[in-house]
């Protein structure tokens, strides 16, 4: 067997193009079905961890538009086009009392060699719904701190006690300073959406979306104090004095100036996490005229059952692709066909030789099996090593389908 | 290793314009024999029938005391491997391979002949008596014709055949290889104590074997 690997070993090497491709053609036809299914098991699997598993998301409701955007924003911070609604919302949730509100502002990202985390603003009560556990530092404190993903950490080089500063929304956007961030805590792996997102309060991400700004210490006497917590937001006093030079970051010194302009009520979200406190509880928000009525702009949203309606539309597109790969398995099948018949008449004065020279038919037939061993063996070796690379980006391909 | 043929008659399946029939042909042990004739005149036919690649329809071809038709294709492969050596007019080497490796096919491809360090140190020397020395780790396709067909012979001289068959093997080559060529078998097939038969158009190289047989005249293919 030896020799007879030697000899079709020489025989590949020497005929260099014609076995390059037909490996490449091997190699694709094996590793893109494989793929393929391994990329929708995770797209499954991930999204039915955040829409079914341990911390699942009972109700989201958001801007009316599509449910799958709206889903896919709220699961896995994916960004949403013309999904803002007032805040008033959140007050009235919390005012009828069927549910507690965790409320999401998703407008800022910090992108770093290509890759994108997503700067979410909420309140602390989205860390005890989804039982985020801090692996260094500490969670949420002041305005202008922020607790990373452990991958966005990571990926950022920060740790608590770092900054990090927002991309400006344009190249074109002057208007304002990004507001630079303290990096507060850093969270442990979840392997899930949140491992990527950069967390801020509510009114930190607000004031990074210009929506408000405090100035320098020089105006510290007319600045207002701004509630580190969420639920007194309403007594935030406005100020505004143009003369004074915007912060760039949030101190103990400037803190007390950073302030908002009109009715926070009036400040945009972009998703509601709804935890109903009971089964009736949920049915009553979800027969909410509010969300019934297209008028209203709003909708609410069980991620389970949309979910389920995006993996139907995943898994028959999928089956569409995986029929796609049948066709490409046969023409690759039908072309290493046509290889070996014209190898065969390519040949066959080597083939009189060895035979002349008393080869057995048999070795004959495994000189040339062994070529194709080689070259699928190869290929095999080169699909699993794409499926490795593959494997070793998931992540960066999960994120970049919005989860 | 004595080779007769008796009442032979052999044509190609599917080929009725062809027809060799010998009466009988004595080859002694370590004869030199060249064939010559026209072209289609059955050289290259009875070459291989001697070395058992064709079977005649009727007649007898003993070589040494075993009768070539009586065996089955697998012993009569077995034969060819162990007591046979072939040389053709157009070399037949593997472009893929170089020299040493074309030089140790027959190895490489049966079973039945054991690549061991003898026949490593073998090759070696007849390279060095090929003039092949400094080329054996070169690719086929960059020889010389000359070159190209002493490697053949080397290929057909390393497991030691008892018969040596050359089918034109300077067909190829001009004036000078084709008698240096001729010589080489002739020296090797008698320091061997091989039997070597030739097919050749080339009536002055023939005059160099022991005996030749003219199939104008000898043999009758219709």
């Amino acid at each position: 067997m030896r020799h007879r690997l030697l000899l079709a070993w020489r025989h590949l090497l020497h005929h260099r193009i014609r076995s390059g491709i037909l490996l490449a053609c091997l190699t694709l036809s094996f590793c893109l079905p494989l793929a393929s299914h391994w990329l929708v098991r995770e797209f499954e699997h991930r999204l039915h961890s955040r829409a079914h598993a341990t911390g699942a998301t009972p109700l989201v409701i958001g801007a009316r538009g599509s449910p799958f955007d709206l889903v896919l924003h709220t699961l896995n911070f994916r960004p949403l086009e013309n999904g803002v609604f007032s805040a008033a919302e959140l007050a009235r949730l919390r005012a009828g009392g069927l549910a507690t509100p965790v409320p999401i502002y998703l407008a800022d990202y910090k992108t770093k060699r290509g890759l994108s985390f997503p700067i979410v603003g909420t309140t602390l009560d989205y860390f005890e719904f989804r039982q985020l556990p801090l692996a260094a530092g500490e969670g949420l404190v002041l305005l202008g701190d922020c607790v990373l993903g452990a991958h966005a950490a990571t990926a950022l080089q920060v740790a608590p006690g770092g900054s990090i500063t927002p991309d400006p929304r344009s190249l074109a956007d002057l208007s304002s300073l990004p507001l630079k961030l303290s990096v507060a805590g850093v969270l442990a792996p979840t392997h899930t959406a949140d491992d990527n997102a950069i967390f801020v309060d509510l009114k930190t991400a607000w004031v990074l979306a210009g929506h408000g700004h405090g100035h320098d210490p020089a105006a510290r006497d007319a600045a207002v104090r701004l509630s580190a917590t969420n639920s007194n937001a309403s007594t935030n006093t406005v100020v505004f004095n143009e003369a004074l030079p915007i912060a760039a970051r949030i101190t103990p010194d400037n803190i007390a100036t950073f302030h908002f302009h009109g009715d926070l009520a009036q400040l945009p979200l972009t998703a509601i996490i709804a935890r109903p406190h009971s089964e009736m509880d949920s049915v009553i928000l979800q027969g909410d005229r509010t969300y019934l009525d297209a008028k209203s702009g709003l909708q609410a949203l069980v991620p389970a059952q949309v979910a389920g309606q995006m993996l139907e539309l995943v898994f028959s597109v999928k089956r569409y692709v995986d029929a796609n790969y049948i066709v490409v398995a046969a023409g690759t099948l039908l072309f290493l066909a046509l290889i070996i018949l014209l190898s065969q008449r390519l040949r066959r004065e080597e083939m009189d030789t060895l035979f002349q020279l008393g080869c057995s038919r048999g070795t004959m037939f495994w000189l040339q099996a062994c070529e194709l061993l080689i070259i699928i063996a190869a290929s095999a070796v080169l699909a699993a090593g794409l499926a490795w690379v593959a494997a070793s980006r998931v992540d960066q391909l999960m994120r970049g389908a919005g989860l | 290793m004595d080779i007769r043929l008796q009442d032979v008659d052999f044509s190609y399946a599917g080929d009725a314009g062809f027809r060799l029939r010998i009466g009988r042909l004595d080859i002694p042990a370590s004869q030199s024999l060249a064939l010559t004739g026209p072209s289609g005149s059955g050289k290259t036919t009875l070459l291989r029938l001697l070395a058992g690649i064709l079977s005649p329809q009727h007649g007898q071809i003993f070589v040494g005391d075993q009768s070539l038709p009586a065996l089955t294709d697998p012993q009569r492969r077995a034969f060819r491997i162990r007591r046979v050596g072939f040389v053709f007019q157009d070399f037949r080497l593997l472009d893929y391979l170089d020299v040493r490796e074309n030089i140790l096919l027959p190895y490489r491809i049966n079973d039945a002949l054991p690549l061991d360090a003898a026949v490593q140190t073998r090759l070696d020397e007849l390279a060095a008596a090929l003039g092949l020395t400094g080329r054996l780790g070169h690719n086929a396709q960059a020889l010389s014709q000359g070159e190209k067909q002493r490697v053949a012979v080397a290929r057909a001289l390393l497991p030691g055949p008892r018969l040596l068959l050359a089918d034109e093997p300077t067909g190829n080559l001009d004036g000078d290889n084709a008698r240096r060529i001729m010589e080489l078998l002739l020296h090797h097939a008698r320091a061997a104590g091989a039997t070597l038969v030739t097919a050749t158009h080339d009536l002055a190289l023939a005059g160099r074997f022991d005996r030749t047989v003219d199939f104008n005249t000898f043999a009758h293919a219709a």
